[in-house]
């Protein structure tokens, strides 16, 4: 290759690294507060923290174009939610640290809402001799941790995806919690929404993090989470965003209908 | 005695000189330039700990006024592994920048010396930093200092050089975050010879 072949190709890699860097560039949101159970002397062994994702008010422009989908989608535009499961790639990073001097378990389990419902899995319980409560929406896995010892995971772009899908499906689709999540819909053409199909890029985004943290002993949380924006609507200060300028979420808890007589 | 030996000294300095002069005159285009190298950029400090040292890639373009003295602007970015406390854990992130910059140098020989210095803004790709407190909510540009120096070979081709160069830069608003870069690089002039 001649040198001057050679610098011309630099110049395009360096270009082309460059722009592809920038149209997927993650932030994070550090969590609040890390979650510290079995503190001794207590008798508190599961702790949760809830946030809500930091997202800008909805602008005229925004507006207009979730109006133009959902009339192509034939629904009325209040059904289609502001933030989709094709707006955001969202993982959950942890790390769980065993503070005690003997090996133990932890679990960590996530719910969460969209923009109409969030998830609360006793809610389905109606009898507690019959029904069993369906499982969280990701997560539950038990997890040895050695003595002094940690463990780091995630809750990958994939899982809150899917985990978006089972929780229209769960409240809107009104599947049952168990069927929702026992099937992986990733290759579906979308959600049925009663009366139209959505697809899956269309499907509520879950903008609500009810991260769940149980342990047999003295253990601390530390989570983050991570956010890939397609549409840059994310807030770009994060949790520490004025009130003023994000989305007060306020979804309903999603109480599943009585059984028929 | 004495004589002979002055004399061995003015000889071997004549000849050094007309070997210097022979040299010197290898060709060398003057006027617009373009740049391109690669190389590693670590960061100082106490930043030292939250970022591993990455790639970079550094771009410039400029004109020679003299052939002492260059103007010209530098497009750097470097990829980093970011290090802080998990969560999160192997997250890279890119820093950006582009500075405006001046270039003092003399050439020995094929090869040329030269200092450098400039000024510019750069930008991060993500808030990774922040967990370590080097960047503050929402922020992502900075102004940016950098400043260096290195040696260049002047090939046959009166076009083309090759070099090595080290640069210090500073990046005052993200918690004066400072890093040096190591790179080997190729340079186009285009223009006659001087």
């Amino acid at each position: 290759m001649r040198p001057q072949s050679l610098a011309v190709a630099t110049v395009l890699a360096g270009l082309t690294a460059a722009g592809a860097a920038c149209a997927t560039d993650p932030q994070y949101i550090p969590a609040p507060a890390s979650i510290e159970v079995g503190i001794e002397g207590s008798d508190v062994f599961t702790g949760t923290v809830t946030i809500d994702l930091p997202v800008q008010l909805e602008t005229m422009e925004h507006l207009m174009e979730r109006e133009a989908r959902a009339l192509e989608l034939g629904i009325p535009a209040d059904q289609l939610a502001y933030v989709r499961t094709g707006d955001f790639d969202v993982s959950i990073e942890w790390t769980i640290k065993n503070l005690a001097g003997s090996e133990g378990e932890a679990r960590i389990s996530v719910n969460g809402g969209n923009q109409y419902w969030y998830y609360v899995p006793t809610e389905f319980v109606i009898d507690p001799d019959e029904d069993e409560e369906p499982p969280p929406l990701m997560g539950d896995v038990p997890l040895r941790i050695a003595a002094s010892g940690s463990r780091d995971g995630v809750f990958r772009e994939d899982q809150i995806r899917e985990a978006s899908i089972d929780l229209e499906q769960i409240t809107r689709g009104m599947i049952n919690p168990f069927a929702a999540m026992l099937t992986v819909n990733e290759e579906d053409p979308g959600v049925t929404v009663p009366p139209v199909m959505l697809p899956l890029d269309d499907v509520s985004q879950l903008v609500r993090f009810d991260i769940i943290f149980e342990a047999d002993r003295h253990m601390v949380l530390e989570y983050g989470i991570r956010i890939r924006d397609h549409r840059g609507i994310l807030h770009e200060e994060g949790l520490a965003a004025p009130a003023g300028e994000i989305v007060a979420w306020m979804p309903a808890m999603f109480v599943p209908p009585p059984p028929p007589p | 005695m004495r004589l002979s030996t002055a004399a061995s000294l003015v000889a071997g300095a004549t000849l050094a000189m007309s070997t210097g002069v022979a040299h010197a005159e290898r060709p060398a285009s003057k006027g617009f330039y373009a740049e391109a190298g690669m190389g590693a950029t670590g960061h100082l400090g106490a930043a030292r700990s939250w970022s591993a040292i990455g790639a970079t890639v550094e771009l410039r373009v400029g004109y020679d006024l003299f052939s002492w003295l260059s103007l010209g602007i530098a497009a750097v970015t470097a990829s980093h592994e970011a290090t802080v406390p998990p969560p999160p854990e192997g997250e890279y992130y890119q820093l950006y920048q582009g500075r405006a910059d001046a270039r003092l140098g003399f050439r020995v020989d094929s090869l040329a010396f030269f200092a450098e210095g400039g000024a510019g803004a750069a930008y991060i790709s993500s808030n990774v930093l922040g967990k370590v407190m080097v960047l503050d909510p929402g922020e992502r540009f900075t102004i940016a200092f950098a400043g260096g120096g290195g040696l260049e070979y002047q090939l046959q081709n009166r076009h083309y050089a090759v070099g090595l160069a080290g640069t210090y830069w500073m990046l005052p608003q993200f918690d004066a975050l400072q890093g040096v870069e190591g790179r080997i690089f190729l340079r186009y002039t285009y223009g006659g010879s001087h």
